[in-house]
């Protein structure tokens, strides 16, 4: 009798822990951060002594944050069901300007806030244009930030005359390593998160990607949102092109090349969906770390550098057939 | 057997979902006749055709064609056997010219595989020649009129090697009267070819010219085939509409409170023509008339969706021109789509957020902070006095069933405390049960002080359920009618565009 009491109890507890597991495994989010963890465990194991080491650790974290902060205004425009492929373009448009600004004989514009202000302010007016066309114009977002992405590479090209700017002073470099990096990628996570998960604006963008004349009709103002949202994206890859520039103490024309790229895959990879409405910003963000772990390991593995792309691609097509899977097994 | 009918259909039954849509459907058609079919939106007319033509398969019951037993079958043995549709909405390619479309996917082909254009021109050619139509086979589709296109459409069925019965759902719906001739032509030759026509349509006056027998649909049943000769078109009308009003409408009689909204010669384009009513406080306004009537777009102009050409609307006594939905709803007029999946609910999204989105504004704190205390309770409030039977506010709004995904839309906007609520067809596809509670609750708003005006294509229904009726017709109001006035047929022959006398 007590046995058999037990035995269902036991039952029961299987039962709950299955449903437990069921529902963490079914979650976009911790199936990203299992892959996420798998890679660190395999790596650690097979390159124990280079892999885990602190100075390692923190050149990927480094390498990351450029993706990383791109990725989360690129967050926020796919989950409207838009998409940016301008954040490299702007991002090296911005940083040339800052560098420009930097090395040039005017006092007031060489101070490093100004040149800092300045650039990240041009960005958000880029962000603002794209923004009008989208919202206003009603153009497809795709094809309004092509257009942006070509205009300001060949800005990019027109100011610097195709030279790279270097010598941008010790103050710039300086913060960039040791500051700008890790500083703006945790403030910009936070606001992220506060704004996304928090305020009436995240929702909004929420309820856009879901459904936008569904959204427009509940009394949201979805070309307001939209206009916004295409300003912090350009925001976003105006701070990470500050930060490449910092790194190597240059800004190059040729800056944020493909990172646009990059950072979509990241999201992608995170379980944003790219139809809207799907995906959360700490998704993105470890969809960020894989890219980079992965780009670390293959390194580190002494595989052929060439061979980083086409991982990448398998990568992103799992996680959006994975994604399909799943979806699929909600719908039944 | 066989020779005399072209098709033959045995006790067809269809159901969505366990709501039945067709029953028992069993209805012989001449060959080389026009047959019509007529009934209100939602009497099964489509979905009959649907399952001729092998979009749907029926639940039960076969029909045969041509002597030929078919249970199921798909749209392409559909069209291999005979069966051609011309469909509502046109299925051409904009882009391809006349001759492309007709011969889209049975395209002429030379040695190699190599498409025949001289061919495919010349056939074209001979084809619309012999059908007596102006334009060439050389044009696009999208420099054609819409009556055009629709003459490419039913030529290109009508071409089909094979097809034997050619099914017409409201061709002449977009045709002006001249266009309409062109096409009755059109009809007599190929009935005269020994082709077999079933032909749908709301105007009854143009069914006398044109069809030889006459099927009437009502609530999925077949109520009537006969001559079309044999009835007025009053007592058409009569056998389309009136029923027993079997389903509970439990009406409460509303008291006018003053007015809440006052519209005065709205206009919008070609679909709306100086439209102006008032809707009191305190009553249902029910606002009838067949699909494309203009009521949904004199709703989607009064709420600021669609921008309307001209006209004034007042709320309380206050003129506003609003000019988005978010003006709206802060001025307290709200709408709520016809289409709640398309546009209304965020599907993938949980019950709650879609509940709260249109008053998140109401939860936050100077840190623009959602508070999500206050959140749920008001969700959860709503959930409760609305009955909504959901697991939880999590749950996915997709998975819920019709009834009450339609109770989340109207929690929705009632949260925002409308002043005017206008439910666009709030019944619509979903069981007896939801729908009794979907007027207790519109009932409940009534007796609070809420103007509701009840967009619907259901004439019981509005009958039912409102105090006043407006019907419209092709973008007029052609009658009003007080309750104590309520008759179906008096209001059925203005939805079919008669003034009320």
């Amino acid at each position: 009798m007590e046995n058999s009491f037990n035995a269902e109890a036991e039952k029961g507890r299987n039962v709950k822990v299955q449903s437990v597991l069921k529902k963490f495994i079914n979650n976009d989010l911790s199936r990203t951060l299992i892959i996420f963890l798998v890679l660190c465990i395999a790596l650690g194991i097979a390159r124990p002594a280079t892999f885990l080491t602190t100075s390692n650790l923190i050149n990927v974290l480094s390498q990351i944050s450029v993706n990383g902060i791109m990725v989360i205004g690129m967050t926020f425009i796919l989950l409207t069901g838009g998409i940016d492929i301008s954040v490299g373009s702007v991002a090296a448009f911005t940083s040339m300007i800052t560098a420009m600004l930097l090395v040039s004989k005017n006092p007031f514009g060489s101070n490093i806030v100004v040149a800092l202000i300045v650039g990240i302010g041009v960005g958000v007016l880029i962000g603002a244009l794209s923004g009008f066309f989208v919202s206003k114009i009603e153009l497809q977002p795709f094809i309004v930030t092509l257009a942006m992405m070509t205009i300001f590479r060949g800005m990019t090209m027109v100011i610097s005359q195709g030279n790279p700017v270097s010598q941008l002073g010790d103050a710039f470099s300086y913060i960039g390593v040791k500051y700008l990096g890790p500083i703006p990628i945790n403030v910009v996570i936070m606001i992220a998160f506060y704004a996304l998960e928090h305020t009436c604006f995240g929702r909004y963008v929420y309820a856009i990607g879901g459904n936008k004349e569904a959204a427009r009709l509940s009394g949201i103002n979805t070309t307001k949102i939209i206009f916004g949202i295409y300003m912090i994206c350009a925001a976003t890859a105006s701070i990470a092109g500050m930060i490449l520039a910092s790194r190597v103490n240059s800004a190059t024309p040729t800056a944020g090349n493909g990172t646009e790229m990059d950072a979509i895959a990241a999201a992608v990879i995170g379980g944003v969906s790219l139809t809207g409405g799907k995906g959360k910003i700490l998704g993105a963000l470890i969809g960020a770390f894989i890219i980079g772990v992965l780009n670390n390991g293959l390194v580190l593995l002494g595989i052929d550098v060439y061979w980083t792309q086409v991982v990448k691609g398998v990568i992103i097509l799992l996680a959006v057939v994975a994604d399909m899977l799943s979806k699929r097994k909600a719908a039944k | 057997m066989g020779e005399e009918y072209i098709l033959q259909t045995y006790d067809i039954c269809k159901s969505f979902a366990g709501n039945p849509a067709l029953q028992n459907i069993s209805l012989n058609i001449k060959r080389a006749s026009v047959h019509a079919l007529i009934g209100e939106n939602g009497a099964g007319k489509s979905t009959f055709i649907n399952i001729l033509s092998g979009a749907y398969i029926a639940t039960s019951g076969y029909f045969e064609f041509e002597g030929r037993h078919i249970t199921q079958l798909t749209p392409r043995e559909a069209q291999d056997i005979g069966i051609g549709v011309v469909h509502q909405e046109l299925n051409l390619i904009p882009e391809m010219t006349v001759a492309e479309n007709i011969f889209l996917g049975r395209e002429l082909t030379g040695q190699g595989g190599k498409l025949d254009w001289k061919e495919t021109n010349r056939r074209a050619r001979a084809l619309l020649k012999s059908f007596g139509v102006s334009f060439n086979e050389k044009v696009r589709i999208n420099s054609l009129s819409i009556a055009e296109q629709q003459m490419v459409e039913i030529i290109k069925v009508a071409s089909m090697e094979n097809s034997k019965l050619i099914i017409m759902d409201e061709p002449t719906s977009m045709l002006t009267e001249k266009e309409t001739d062109q096409l009755f032509k059109l009809i007599n030759r190929l009935k005269k070819e020994g082709k077999t026509i079933i032909y749908i349509s709301h105007r009854l006056d143009e069914l006398r010219h044109i069809c030889d027998t006459v099927s009437i649909f009502r609530d999925g049943h077949l109520i009537y085939t006969g001559g079309i000769g044999e009835h007025t078109k009053e007592e058409i009308v009569q056998m389309m509409v009136a029923r027993k009003l079997t389903e509970q409408y439990p009406y409460v009689k509303g008291e006018a409170k003053g007015i809440a909204l006052k519209v005065e010669n709205l206009s919008q384009g070609n679909f709306l023509k100086n439209i102006s009513f008032h809707a009191e406080k305190g009553e249902i306004l029910g606002l009838y008339g067949l699909v494309g009537a203009g009521r949904t777009e004199l709703a989607r102009c009064i709420v600021g969706a669609d921008r309307k050409s001209s006209g004034a609307i007042e709320i309380e006594g206050r003129r506003f021109s609003l000019k988005n939905p978010t003006e709206a709803i802060r001025s307290g007029v709200v709408y709520i789509t016809e289409s709640r999946k398309e546009f209304g609910l965020m599907l993938d999204m949980h019950v709650g957020f879609n509940i709260s989105i249109s008053v998140l504004r109401q939860f936050i704190n100077k840190l623009r902070h959602i508070n999500r205390k206050e959140e749920n309770a008001q969700i959860l409030r709503m959930i409760q006095e609305l009955s909504i039977k959901t697991e939880s506010s999590e749950k996915v709004v997709r998975k819920l069933s019709g009834g009450n995904q339609q109770k989340v839309l109207l929690a929705r906007y009632i949260l925002t405390r409308p002043k005017v609520l206008i439910v666009d067809e709030p019944t619509r596809g979903i069981d007896v049960g939801a729908k009794v509670s979907i007027y207790q609750i519109l009932n409940k708003l009534k007796e609070e002080g809420v103007s509701i005006i009840m967009i619907s294509s259901d004439l019981p229904e509005v009958m039912g359920v409102s105090d006043r009726v407006l019907v419209m017709y092709n973008g007029s109001i052609t009658g009003e009618f007080t309750h104590e006035e309520f008759n179906e047929k008096a209001v059925g022959l203005c939805a079919f565009g008669e003034k009320k006398g």
